[in-house]
C-alpha cells in the first residue's frame, strides 16, 4: 500500500539544497529575486501548517536582515568602490598600519548594487534553508539517517530541541528579572540572565540523557562485533565529512581543495561502505519509516535540476548568470537560466492536493 | 515484582533512606507519600535503576526488580521492564511528535515495525491519544504531554510504571483522567504501579497501599486507611473522618459520603460562613483585556475587580489563560486589547521601580525571582534594588517562613522555603496587590499550611491577593472570590464558595462529601459542629 | 583574435589621427593605462591606452574610458572595491586561491623610476598628470609587491609621448598578430568557462578578450534580432516574478486566516 501521502522530508531538504546551490551559481539579482519567488510559493503552498507557524517567516526576517546590513557596511566601508557617486559621506583618515580599511567616503550607485545583489544571493541561501526547515522537520530528515549514523542523529536532534528550550527559558528568567526591576539588556542584564538560563539548561541536559537511558538508548544486543561495528560507525562518519568536504570545494569553485569531485565521490563510497558493513546487523528497528516515492523522486530531482541547469547555463555563457553593476545595466536573463528557475516549481502539482484541509482530515480517518 | 533489601541511601551525610525494606507484588498500585526532600524521588528512582548510576551517592542493601539487582544493571537494560516517568515530562522528550515519541523506546529495544505498530496503536488506545497522534509534542498542553509521556514508556510494554508526582502541573480534570487511565492499566494489564504525589486528595482513592516516609529514614506501609490515621500529611478526607471519628478511615469520597449521612443533617441548620467582601478599594481593573500570542489568543476579553483585602483564586485547564491574565495585571504581558489598571495606572507604562512597588508577583518558578548565591545576599540585594531600609527583605522573609539559614544558596532550600524567600522579596517594597502564579506546586502539606496562613495574614493587613491554581483545596481555605477561564474568556465569576460548589471539576473533597451543602474545610465543619454541641 | 587586433588597432589609430582628438581643455590630464593579461610571450596579451581625464577623476574613471574607448567590456568590481575582472577576463571569480598562490588583478603605480605595486584601489586615487596605471593579470601571483609588473616602460613620458594631445599607442605584441588566423565565437566559448588559471602557455586569453570585445561589439552594432528576443526573455522573467510574488502574498493571507 502506498503511504506516500507527501514528500519525503528528505526530498525537501534535497530541492532546498538544490536551489541554494543554484542561488550560489548565479549573481544576477533577477534571478536571485526569482529564485525566492519559487522558494517562497513552494513553501507557502505545501509546508504542513499542523505543527505551530512555519520557521519560514523567521528565515525570511534574517534573510532582511543581512541584506540591509550588508548595504550598511557598503556605505561605511565601500570607499574603494568605483562608479557614479551618489553622495559623499565624511571619510576618516586611517593611519598608515591600517591602510587596507578604508571608512566613510563617496558613496556610489554601483557599490550599492553589488551589495544589495551579494546579500541578496546570501538571502536566498538561507530562505532555501527555511524552506526546508518549513517543508519538512530537521528531526524528520534525522529519523531517515542510517542506523549507522544513528548516535549522531540523536545528539543532532537533541541539540535541535535544546535552541527552543534555552529561548523559553531566556522569555522566563528575562520575565522574572522584569518583575524584581532588574535590568535585562546590557552586561549586567546578560550576565544576569546567562547564569540561570544554563543552570537550567545543565539540568535539562542530565534529565535528558536519564530520561534516554531509561528507554533503552544505546542498549548493546546480546551478539554483535564492537570492532566491526566502531569501524563501520567511523568508515561512515569519515565518509560524510568527506562529502562535506568534496561539496564545499565543488561550490567554493577553486583551487581551495584539490580534487573536490574525487574527494565526494571517495567520500560517498566510504560512507556507504559503512552502512552496508553495518546494516546487516541493525539493533534498532524503525517505525513506520516514510516510503521514498516517484512523488519525493520528482521533488529531489527538481530541486537539483534547477542547480544542474544553472550550473550548465553559467557553464556555456558566463555572462547570462552573473551580473555586474559596472557598467550599470538591466540583468538580462537568458531562456536556459528561466527554465532553470522554472523546472524549481515542479513540486506544486506534483505534492499539491486538492484542499488541504480535507485530506487532512482523510489521513487522520485512514490513521485511524 | 520489586523487591527494596535493607536499602539505605545517601548523597552527603544525612541519610535520606534508611533500612527500608519493601516489597511490591505484581498488580499493585503504591503511592509513595512524605514531606519534600523525604526521599520519595530517590526511592522511585532506585526501582529504575537511575539511582545509583546516574546520580552517584552512596547505597546500601539492593533493590531487586524482576528477579535482577540494580546493582549490576544499568538503567538501559532494565527498559524493557520498568517505564520510568519525571517529573517534569517536557524534560524527557527525545523527539517530536506524540507517534514518534511513543515508538522511541521500542526503536531502541528493537522491536519487530509490525509488533512496534500494534502497541503504538495499544498505547494510543489506552492513554486516549488518538486525536493527538500527529501532533507536535511542542504544541501539547501539560496534562496531554503527561499522557503522551506515560504512553512512550508504556509502549514498551514494562511490567512496571513508576511515576513522580504525575499529577502537580495538572489541572483537576486532566489529573482525573491520567489516574483513571493508570488505573484502567492496573485493572485491565495487570500493571505494577508505583507513583509519588503531593496532591494526596487526588490519589489517594486509586492507591493499594501507602509507603509513607517521614524524613527521618522511617517508613511506614499498609492500607491508605491505616497509614494515614496517623499520618501528619493527610488529605481533607482524612481529617473529617478524624473529626467524625469514623474507623477505618474513608478515603474515597463515595465511602466518605456514605457515612456522612449524620454529619450532613447535624450541619444542615447552620449557618454558613459568610462571604469577605473586602474593602471599598478597588486595587486593580482587568477591562475587556485580551492577550495573544502569535495567532493564539490568551485571553479574550476578560472583566474583572481586584479589591483590597480580598484573595481571589484564577481556575481552569492548563493553558486557559491564567498565567497570562497575572502577567497583563503585572505588567509584564501587554494587553492587544481593552486595559489592565493598577491603582489607577496601566503597570506596562509604569518604571520598574514604580510597578513593584504597587504589585508584586510570584512566577510559577518561584526560584526564577533568585539569582543571588546566598539568602542573604539576596535580601541585601533586593533592598539595594528597591531602596529600602537595610534589613526590611529579610525581615520581611522572617515573618514568613521564620529565619532562614543566611548562608545557604537558594537552590538547596526547600520548596516552601524557596517561595517564602521570593514571596518575602516581593512583599518587601509593602505593594498593594500580590499576584502568586501556582504557589502550591511541589509543596507538601505542611508547607501549604503555612502558605494559607500567611495569605491570610497579608488579607488582614489588607492587600488584594489573585493567585493562579488548580489547587481546589487552596482555594477551599482562602480564597473569597474565584474566577473560572476557558478559553482566555471568563466563564464562572463570584464568591469561591459559590463557585466551585457549582463547578464539580472545582469542588474540594468536603463540598463533594457534604454535597448539596456547601461547606469547603474541615475546619469551618469543625467549627459548626462546635456549635452544635 | 583577429577582430580584437583589429578593434584595439582601430582604436589605437582612431586616437592617433592627429586632430582627431582635442586638445586637452583647462584642469584636464593624460593619464596611460597598462593592461597585461599576463598570457605570456608573443601573444598580444597587453595594451596600452592614453587617454585624457579632467581634474579629480580616480584611476579607476581612468581605466573606464580607457576600456570605453576600446570598445572592451567594463572592468568589475566586488561590493569590497577589489577589481575582478577587465574586459570580461576572467570570467569568473575575483581574487581566487589557487593551489600555490592567488589569481587576481594587480595594480600599479607607473613613474619614472619604474613600477610600484598599488596598497590602494584605482577608485581611491584621483587621477594625477602625467601618471601611468598598470594592471597585470597574476595567475599564479602572491598577493604582494613580489608579485610581476606589468611588460614594458613604465613611465608616462614613454608611454604617452606627446602630452599635450591625446594620443594611443599599442605595445607591438598586438600589431603584430593582426594576421592570425580567424577563430569561429561559438568554438572559443568553451574555453573560457572554467575558473581556472590558464595554462601558462596557453592561447586562449586572446581569445577571452577576443570574445569579450565580440560581444561588445555585437552589442555595440544592434544586431536587432537576438536582442529583442534577450529583451522577451528578460520581460518574461519580471512577469514570472510578478506572478511569484502576488501567488506568495495570497497564500500568505489565506494561511493566516
Amino acid at each position: 500500500m502506498n503511504r506516500e501521502h507527501r514528500p519525503h522530508a528528505v526530498a525537501w531538504w534535497l530541492w532546498s539544497a538544490g536551489l541554494a546551490i543554484a542561488a550560489l551559481r548565479t549573481s544576477n539579482p533577477l534571478l536571485l529575486l526569482l529564485l525566492a519567488g519559487v522558494i517562497c510559493v513552494v513553501t507557502l503552498a505545501l509546508a504542513d501548517r499542523t505543527g505551530g507557524p512555519s520557521p519560514l517567516g523567521t528565515f525570511a526576517r534574517v534573510a532582511a536582515i543581512i541584506i540591509v546590513l550588508r548595504v550598511v557596511l557598503q556605505v561605511i566601508f565601500g570607499q574603494r568602490v568605483p562608479g557614479h557617486v551618489l553622495v559623499s559621506l565624511p571619510s576618516l583618515p586611517m593611519p598608515s598600519w591600517a591602510e587596507g580599511v578604508s571608512i566613510g567616503g563617496p558613496v556610489t550607485v554601483e557599490g550599492l548594487l553589488s551589495a544589495l545583489s551579494g546579500g541578496l544571493r546570501l538571502a536566498v541561501v538561507l530562505l532555501a534553508f527555511g524552506a526546508a526547515n518549513s517543508l519538512a522537520s530537521p528531526r524528520e530528515v534525522l529519523r531517515s539517517l542510517p542506523g549507522v549514523l544513528h548516535e549522531i542523529a540523536v545528539a543532532v536532534t537533541v541539540a535541535l530541541c535544546f535552541a527552543p528550550e534555552v529561548l523559553a527559558s531566556v522569555r522566563r528568567v528575562r520575565q522574572a528579572r522584569m518583575l524584581r526591576g532588574r535590568p535585562t539588556t546590557g552586561i549586567a542584564g546578560m550576565r544576569g540572565i546567562a547564569v540561570p538560563v544554563l543552570e537550567d539548561a545543565l539540568e535539562r541536559s542530565v534529565q535528558l540523557a536519564a530520561s534516554m537511558g531509561a528507554r533503552g538508548f544505546g542498549r548493546r544486543p546480546v551478539v554483535r562485533s564492537r570492532a566491526r561495528d566502531r569501524g563501520a560507525v567511523a568508515l561512515a562518519i569519515v565518509g560524510s565529512l568527506l562529502v562535506l568536504a568534496g561539496g564545499y570545494g565543488i561550490l567554493a569553485g577553486s583551487d581551495v581543495i584539490p580534487g573536490a569531485a574525487w574527494l565526494a565521490v571517495l567520500g560517498v563510497v566510504a560512507a556507504a561502505g559503512g552502512v552496508l558493513l553495518s546494516g546487516r546487523r541493525a539493533v534498532r528497528t524503525r517505525y513506520r519509516p516514510a516510503p521514498f516515492g516517484w512523488r519525493s523522486t520528482v521533488c529531489a530531482l527538481s530541486g537539483w535540476a534547477t542547480a544542474a541547469l544553472m550550473a550548465v547555463a553559467g557553464i556555456l555563457d558566463p555572462a547570462s548568470v552573473t551580473w555586474s553593476p559596472w557598467p550599470l545595466s538591466w540583468p538580462a536573463v537568458t531562456p536556459l537560466a528561466l527554465l532553470a528557475i522554472v523546472v524549481g516549481l515542479v513540486p506544486i502539482p506534483v505534492a499539491l492536493r486538492p484542499s488541504p484541509r480535507g485530506s487532512t482530515r482523510a489521513l487522520v480517518e485512514v490513521g485511524a | 515484582m520489586i523487591r527494596f533489601e535493607s536499602v539505605s541511601f545517601r548523597y552527603d551525610a544525612t541519610w535520606i533512606l534508611r533500612h527500608l525494606n519493601l516489597e511490591v507484588a505484581e498488580g499493585e498500585l503504591v503511592v509513595v507519600v512524605g514531606p519534600t526532600g523525604s526521599g520519595k524521588t530517590t526511592l522511585l528512582k532506585m526501582i529504575d535503576g537511575l539511582v545509583p548510576h546516574f546520580s552517584g551517592g552512596e547505597m546500601l542493601g539492593d533493590v531487586v526488580v524482576d528477579g535482577r539487582s540494580i546493582r549490576d544493571t544499568p538503567p538501559t537494560e532494565l527498559a524493557s521492564t520498568v517505564g520510568y516517568v519525571g517529573q517534569d515530562p517536557a524534560a524527557t522528550f527525545v523527539t517530536d511528535r506524540v507517534e514518534d515519541e511513543i515508538a522511541y523506546a521500542m526503536e531502541n529495544l528493537g522491536i519487530e515495525p509490525s509488533v512496534m505498530r500494534r502497541r503504538v496503536e495499544d498505547a494510543l488506545d489506552l492513554m486516549s491519544l488518538h486525536e493527538l497522534r500527529d501532533r507536535q509534542l511542542a504544541t501539547l498542553s501539560g496534562g496531554q504531554r503527561q499522557r503522551v509521556a506515560i504512553a512512550a514508556v508504556l509502549a514498551a510494554s514494562p511490567g512496571i510504571l513508576v511515576l513522580d508526582e504525575p499529577t502537580s502541573a495538572l489541572d483537576p480534570g486532566a489529573a482525573e483522567e491520567v489516574l483513571a487511565s493508570l488505573t484502567r492499566l492496573v485493572h485491565d494489564v495487570g500493571l505494577t504501579v508505583v507513583l509519588a504525589e503531593h496532591r494526596l486528595a487526588r490519589v489517594l482513592p486509586f492507591a493499594d497501599r501507602v509507603v509513607l516516609l517521614d524524613g527521618a529514614g522511617t517508613v511506614e506501609v499498609g492500607e491508605p486507611g491505616v497509614v494515614m490515621a496517623s499520618s501528619s500529611l493527610a488529605p481533607p478526607i482524612i481529617d473529617l473522618g478524624r473529626l467524625a471519628g469514623w474507623s477505618p478511615l474513608p478515603v474515597t469520597v463515595r465511602d466518605a459520603r456514605r457515612r456522612a449521612g449524620a454529619m450532613r443533617a447535624a450541619l444542615d441548620h447552620e449557618p454558613v460562613p459568610a462571604t469577605l467582601v473586602g474593602g471599598t478599594e478597588v486595587v486593580a481593573i482587568a477591562d475587556g483585556l485580551c492577550a495573544s500570542y502569535g495567532s493564539t489568543l490568551a485571553l479574550d476579553g476578560v472583566d474583572l475587580e481586584v479589591r483590597a483585602g480580598t484573595i481571589t483564586a484564577v481556575m481552569g485547564r492548563n493553558g486557559s489563560g491564567k498565567s497570562t491574565l497575572l502577567g497583563c495585571l503585572a505588567g509584564i504581558n501587554q494587553p492587544s486589547c481593552g486595559a489592565a489598571t493598577v491603582q489607577g495606572t496601566p503597570p506596562t507604562t509604569l518604571s520598574a521601580k514604580e510597578r513593584i512597588r504597587r504589585v508584586g508577583f510570584v512566577p510559577q518558578d518561584a526560584s526564577l525571582l533568585l539569582y543571588c548565591q546566598r539568602v542573604d545576599q539576596e535580601c541585601a540585594t533586593a533592598d539595594e534594588e528597591h531602596h529600602l531600609a537595610p534589613g526590611t527583605t529579610s525581615a520581611s522573609v522572617a515573618r514568613l517562613t521564620g529565619e532562614l539559614d543566611p548562608a545557604r544558596h537558594p537552590r538547596d532550600l526547600s520548596e516552601g522555603q524557596r517561595l517564602a524567600l521570593a514571596l518575602g522579596i516581593v512583599l518587601a517594597p509593602a505593594p498593594r496587590m500580590v499576584l502568586l502564579d501556582e504557589p502550591t506546586r511541589g509543596l507538601d502539606y505542611e508547607a501549604k499550611r503555612a502558605l494559607v496562613a500567611v495569605l491570610a495574614e497579608l488579607r488582614d493587613e489588607g492587600v488584594a491577593i489573585v493567585m493562579a491554581t488548580h489547587d481546589v483545596e487552596l482555594v477551599a481555605q482562602v480564597a473569597d472570590h474565584a474566577v473560572v477561564l476557558a478559553q482566555g474568556e471568563v466563564i464562572a465569576h463570584g464568591p469561591a464558595r459559590d463557585v466551585v460548589c457549582h463547578t464539580p471539576a472545582f469542588a474540594p473533597q468536603v463540598a463533594k462529601v457534604l454535597s448539596p451543602l456547601p461547606w469547603l474545610t474541615v475546619a469551618e465543619v469543625a467549627g459548626a459542629l462546635e456549635g452544635v454541641r | 583574435m583577429r577582430r580584437f587586433s583589429l578593434l584595439i588597432l582601430a582604436a589605437a589609430l582612431l586616437g592617433a589621427v592627429p586632430g582627431a582628438a582635442p586638445a586637452l581643455a583647462a584642469g584636464e590630464r593624460t593619464i596611460a593605462v597598462v593592461v597585461d593579461f599576463g598570457a605570456g610571450e608573443g601573444l598580444p596579451a597587453s595594451f596600452t591606452l592614453c587617454v585624457k581625464e579632467p581634474s579629480g577623476a580616480t584611476d579607476a574613471q581612468a581605466l573606464a574610458d580607457a576600456l570605453t574607448t576600446a570598445k572592451l567590456r567594463q572592468s568589475t568590481y566586488s561590493s569590497s572595491g577589489l577589481l575582478c575582472s577587465i574586459a570580461g577576463y576572467p570570467s569568473t571569480g575575483c581574487g581566487v586561491p589557487t593551489s600555490s598562490g592567488y589569481s587576481y588583478w594587480a595594480y600599479f603605480h607607473g613613474g619614472a623610476e619604474g613600477w610600484s605595486y598599488a596598497s590602494d584601489g584605482p577608485a581611491e586615487r584621483t587621477a594625477s598628470p602625467g601618471t601611468a596605471e598598470g594592471w597585470r593579470f597574476e595567475r599564479d601571483g602572491r598577493g604582494n609587491p613580489s608579485d610581476q609588473v606589468p611588460p614594458g616602460p613604465s613611465g608616462p613620458a614613454a608611454l604617452c609621448p606627446s602630452s599635450t594631445e591625446t594620443t594611443s599607442t599599442t605595445l607591438p605584441a598586438v600589431t603584430t598578430t593582426t594576421e592570425a588566423t580567424p577563430v569561429p565565437i561559438s568554438a572559443t566559448a568553451s574555453s573560457t568557462t572554467t575558473s581556472q588559471p590558464l595554462p601558462p602557455t596557453s592561447t586562449t586569453t586572446p581569445s577571452v578578450v577576443h570574445e569579450a570585445a565580440a560581444r561588445t561589439a555585437a552589442a555595440h552594432e544592434h544586431s536587432s534580432s537576438p536582442a529583442s528576443a534577450s529583451a522577451m526573455v528578460t520581460v518574461a522573467a519580471v512577469g514570472l516574478l510578478a506572478v511569484l510574488g502576488v501567488v506568495a502574498l495570497v497564500l500568505r493571507r489565506r494561511s493566516r486566516a
